[in-house]
């Protein structure tokens, strides 16, 4: 029910709507109709175009005629006072000139002196702070030069001294080698003529001897021991 | 038989070769039915072993093979003494020492024999684990050592 009521006020609505719009159209269409209507009288009374020319061009002289007439006044104004401050400006200018002339020159004289004095007590000062700069270079390059030779003198000096102590340990110890191949061959030297000196009757008897002596002590034990092992 | 001849087995040598004899008489035991063992015994025994042997086995119940297996026991199981001697010593020589080590040890003891001409004289002992040095090496080093000093002085001068 409430559906169908709000359909039905709806439905209205456009319909109200839609009234409106043609109410609004048919005055449109009635208001362009008047205009036609009017122009269309306006157009058949017959008014002359050169009349409307001539009345316009009329009209275009009269503001052409004015507009010069002003620009004229405008220009003569401007003119003078142009003139007027050209003058002045001329003037102002001249003097502003000499002034700034003036005090550039001054400025010029007293730079100018200036420079003078400084210039003439340049080399003094530059003498003074060049000598003491020339003197604290030398000191300075005497210094590390002797630095570096001293350096140098103990580099070399070390560099002699382990060179001489290396040359000393390898003489020691060539000799120690050289001394010990010498024992060395003696030795051999000395067993070689011991050994060729001793005859064949020598060597049984030493070895008999020896074997006496091995049993004397004991080293095979004593006869009855070792029959009774057996 | 097995006195005799183990007493004539002086040397690790004759041991050695003696036991390489004994292997070969036992493997030609039963070659051609016992027939070779006889020639075999004339041709690869040395002599003073032959008559030995042969007595032994002609014996009524002689066992060859447990014979020889005991012989090689035995002779296996002889002690040696170990020489060290700077010189090659002839067979009389070497009769001597092994006469005066039996003496000293027992009569089935053998000699290993070693030549180190470094010894330059005497004789180095290795027997039961203990080693004695009765050469001139050691009294020479330790001479020479004494008189290093001024020999190298000598040297020098």
């Amino acid at each position: 029910m409430i559906i169908e009521q709000t359909s039905f006020y709806i439905i209205i609505l456009i319909a109200i709507a839609l009234i409106i719009l043609l109410i609004g159209v048919v005055l449109a269409y009635l208001r362009m109709v008047g205009k036609y209507l009017d122009l269309k009288e306006v157009g058949t009374e017959g008014v002359d175009p050169q009349t409307i020319i001539r009345q316009a061009q009329e009209k275009a002289q009269r503001i052409l005629e004015n507009a010069q007439y002003d620009a004229r006044e405008t220009i003569s104004k401007a003119g003078n006072f142009l003139d007027i401050n050209q003058n002045l400006v001329a003037k102002e200018l001249q003097r502003a000139s000499q002034i700034y002339a003036k005090k550039y020159e001054q400025i010029l004289l007293v730079t100018q002196d200036n420079i003078i004095k400084t210039i003439q007590t340049i080399p003094e000062d530059s003498k003074k702070v060049l000598l003491s700069e020339i003197s604290a270079i030398r000191t300075l390059l005497s210094g590390q030069v002797q630095k570096a030779a001293d350096e140098a003198k103990n580099l070399v000096t070390d560099a002699y001294k382990k060179a001489e102590m290396e040359v000393e340990n390898y003489k020691n110890v060539r000799m120690r080698e050289i001394d010990e191949s010498i024992v060395m061959i003696l030795k051999e030297v000395a067993r070689k003529v011991l050994a060729k000196e001793i005859s064949q009757e020598e060597h049984e008897k030493l070895v008999l001897k020896a074997l006496e002596e091995a049993k004397r002590q004991g080293v095979f034990g004593t006869n009855t021991e070792n029959k009774k092992q057996n | 038989m097995f006195d005799q001849i183990l007493s004539k087995i002086r040397t690790v040598d004759d041991q050695e070769k003696i036991l390489e004899e004994i292997d070969v008489l036992l493997s030609s035991l039963y070659q051609d039915k016992g027939l070779g063992f006889e020639s075999t015994l004339k041709t690869s025994a040395r002599a003073w072993l032959y008559p030995l042997l042969r007595e032994e086995f002609s014996k009524e119940g002689a066992n060859r093979r447990n014979l020889l297996l005991n012989l090689k026991q035995k002779i296996e199981g002889l002690s040696k003494v170990y020489i060290t001697l700077a010189f090659e010593p002839s067979e009389d020589a070497l009769n001597r020492f092994g006469g005066v080590i039996r003496t000293s040890v027992r009569e089935d003891v053998i000699i290993s024999v070693a030549y180190d001409p470094h010894l330059i004289g005497g004789v180095q002992i290795i027997y039961n684990g203990e080693f004695r040095d009765f050469s001139f090496k050691r009294i020479f080093e330790k001479e020479f050592e004494n008189t290093r000093e001024q020999i190298l002085k000598s040297i020098k001068n």
